[in-house]
């Protein structure tokens, strides 16, 4: 019985001295923070498409995110089927963006069962670069000879890396202001105003005409919250790989902030997003921030919303969201061609700006936003959406680092313990500068 | 007496290959994905890319030395809190309701069904009402406590608040299940000896605790384990309701375990973190049920 357990001891005391002397190995580099998209050179003497042509007949799954759109995907998928023989595209609804997510890293690990493309959400790209699951797409643009310079560069930018392209702007959108004009008319109230200082003294004057909050804050959505910090003057990260969130300018406009939230002009809410729409849609409320992709669902419901870019303060940036088409770097050849094909049709401008038409996401074509015509369609189906495009100069790329998601929700934990649970505004937020730190440096 | 010596048999073999197609699939589905658990932790695999290489104890490491910075500690005791309320409302309030609920007539049948149906439901459909249910502005419960003229209560935005609305969660999904196997014990007791107890002068409430619960303990110990893992295991209900928050305040070890894997993609990680939960799950279960050995009433 003795003799047994020693030798057990020893065999697994052997196992665990050889795993521990596996160790050691570089990190694969991460994305570098925010390289300029590089456009690949065409080779004008090749037909388009001839290199990365499809040879074999083949049926490909198209995976995109939210019900509502399957209209429009099937519609483009059949005319693309059509166009051709080779390609036959499935559009498959996926979910929300985290459902597609957890397939794609469920069929990666399998090694079986991706799709020929995708929409991927603009904050986990960096993953799937980081990993190898997205595949470059420099040699296919090229020999498609797809015109760069036709995509609005901020777009273009959140889907390169190092110079590289991995994913094309599809669904793309940014958070704006919301103000019901309703309200503002009836109680004769100044429009949204354009700077942080003419926000204070309007949410302070709303609030004190109104009764209710002017500004509903959702305290959960790292995309509002980066875009606050950052046009407070705050930095994600660092080039030293430091966090810049203890700069003096963001803390200064946070408790003044704070002020307003005690004041009752600033509603801070930990509520999840549909409760708060409601809040904003039943009029609780005369300010929200949303994706501009909500406004298509506004004029739907005959709500009279107004869309205000944000406030000027040490900037007033807004971070690109949304999604990015990619290709599975692991499926075969022929299929990855495919999938590209049908990436390409996606992302002509026609397609395009049908799309930006369809559902308020904004359309990333230069040809379509300096086109009068379209644009006039566009502006007389979704008129506040002028107020979005008027800024695309505006629309910048979030950090782009594995390390985003989980250093934003710190910091806006740590936001909301000030603000609603009354934990101390210095100790706090210091400790939340270490926790960031630790993460990036993780 | 020396033990008879095995030998293979005709039957013996025979029975041995019926049981092949079982024991294969549970190790298929139990053990190696256990095993491939273990290997991963000594991995820097993040489930995305295809060569990943073994790091030796680099993720153990790691665990030990931030355990308390990677809130393992913080999302342990929230998840020992969940489970401490959920074993008590499950057994306290199954066991009575089991006994409120035992008579066979059809109005019983009738409430033992209601009280068992929420068991139906799925709990993400059931967490998804409950998120409205619970809201602080529109939430019918706030609309009654208004009625009544009591303060509004921001049920799922405040840590204390937020942890009890994942028990009565909890609470309601699964306490019909206690109250049926508590009853299907029940009548498993002889009723002589609660005849005899009667007419030794024993009232209700002697003869509940000195002869219901005592021979209740193996199915009390049944629900005791089994409630204890799936409590421990907890995931859906804090996913839909509160997603760990506020403040983490209901994230316990699952979505630590989830984080990791899904929002962090450390899948390395997140294998070191499930192997030690493995192991502290297994050896509270293994200790309960020494315990239970000397404890546990079998009698009936």
């Amino acid at each position: 019985m003795k003799r047994r357990t020693l030798a057990l001891l020893l065999t697994a005391a052997m196992v665990l001295s050889c795993l521990a002397g596996c160790g050691g190995q570089s990190e694969p580099p991460a994305p570098s923070s925010d390289p300029a998209p590089v456009s690949p050179a065409p080779d004008a003497s090749q037909e388009p498409g001839s290199r990365y042509a499809v040879t074999e007949p083949v049926t490909i799954e198209f995976w995109y995110a939210g019900s509502g759109n399957e209209e429009f995907y099937n519609q483009v998928a059949e005319e693309f089927n059509a166009s051709q023989d080779k390609v036959t595209v499935v559009p498959v609804c996926g979910g929300n963006y985290a459902a597609i997510n957890e397939q794609i890293i469920g069929a990666q690990a399998a090694g079986t069962g991706l799709p020929g493309i995708s929409v991927v959400n603009y904050s986990t790209l960096p993953n799937y670069v980081q990993s190898g699951v997205a595949e470059p797409l420099d040699d296919y643009l090229a020999d498609y000879q797809v015109d760069m310079n036709d995509f609005i560069p901020g777009f273009l930018s959140v889907g390169n890396y190092d110079g590289v392209q991995f994913g094309m702007p599809h669904g793309v959108s940014c958070f704006v202001y919301y103000y019901n004009k309703d309200i503002l008319k009836e109680k004769d109230l100044p429009d949204f105003p354009t700077t942080w200082e003419e926000f204070k003294t309007w949410a302070m004057e709303v609030h004190k005409a109104t009764g209710k909050p002017a500004y509903l804050m959702a305290a959960n959505e790292k995309t509002v919250n980066y875009n606050m910090m950052q046009n407070f003057g705050g930095t994600f990260i660092k080039d030293d790989n430091t966090t810049g969130l203890d700069a003096e300018t963001l803390k200064t406009h946070m408790r003044e902030m704070k002020e307003l939230i005690d004041a009752g002009a600033v509603e801070w809410s930990l509520d999840s997003s549909d409760i708060l729409s409601s809040k904003f849609i039943n009029g609780e409320v005369v300010s929200y921030n949303l994706s501009c992709t909500s406004y298509s669902k506004f004029i739907q419901n005959d709500f009279e919303v107004g869309i205000a870019w944000n406030f000027k303060s040490e900037d007033n940036i807004s971070t690109v969201t949304g999604s990015y088409l990619f290709i599975p770097a692991a499926n075969d050849q022929n299929v990855k061609n495919a999938g590209f094909a049908f990436l390409n049709y996606l992302c002509t401008p026609d397609v395009n700006y049908r799309w930006a038409k369809f559902s308020s996401y904004l359309t990333s074509c230069n040809s379509v936003f300096n086109d009068e015509a379209k644009m006039a369609d566009i502006y007389n189906a979704l008129p506040e959406m002028r107020n979005v495009y008027g800024n695309s100069d505006r629309m910048v790329s979030k950090p782009k680092t594995t390390k985003y998601d989980s250093g934003i929700k710190a910091y806006y934990t740590a936001l909301s313990k000030i603000y609603l649970e009354g934990a101390d505004f210095d100790s706090t937020w210091n400790d939340m500068v270490e926790e960031v730190n630790y993460i990036l440096n993780d | 007496m020396a033990p008879k010596k095995f030998k293979w048999r005709r039957t013996n073999v025979k029975e041995f290959l019926c049981v092949v197609p079982a024991v294969v699939m549970v190790i298929v589905t139990t053990y190696y994905p256990l095993v491939d658990l273990v290997r991963i932790s000594f991995t820097d695999w993040d489930m995305l890319k295809k060569d990943y290489q073994y790091v030796g104890l680099t993720n153990w490491v790691w665990f030990v030395k931030n355990a308390s910075r990677n809130h393992f500690f913080a999302d342990m005791k929230v998840t020992l809190i969940y489970t401490f309320f959920t074993l008590l409302i499950s057994l306290v309030l199954g066991m009575l309701l089991a006994l409120l609920m035992g008579r066979m007539t059809r109005p019983f049948g009738m409430m033992r069904a209601v009280i068992f149906m929420p068991r139906y439901v799925a709990m993400s459909t059931a967490g998804i009402i409950f998120v409205w249910m619970l809201n602080t502005d529109y939430g019918i419960v706030n609309n009654v406590l208004a009625l009544l003229g009591a303060q509004r209560i921001p049920w799922l935005t405040q840590p204390v608040t937020a942890m009890i609305s994942v028990l009565v969660l909890s609470a309601w999904h699964s306490v019909g299940y206690s109250m049926m196997i508590y009853l299907s014990a029940m009548t498993g007791i002889p009723k002589d000896y609660y005849e005899i107890a009667s007419l030794d002068g024993a009232s209700r409430r002697v003869q509940f605790f000195k002869i219901t619960v005592p021979l209740l303990s193996p199915t009390t110990m049944f629900l005791l384990v089994t409630t204890f893992i799936s409590s421990m295991k907890v995931y859906n209900s804090i996913d839909v309701l509160t997603q760990g928050g506020p403040y983490r305040s209901t994230e316990v070890i699952v979505y630590l375990i989830y984080r990791l894997a899904f929002v962090d993609y450390r899948v390395d990680r997140a294998a070191v973190v499930a192997t030690v939960f493995f192991l502290i799950l297994l050896a509270v279960t293994v200790l309960t049920m020494r315990w239970s050995e000397n404890k546990v009433n079998y009698d009936t």
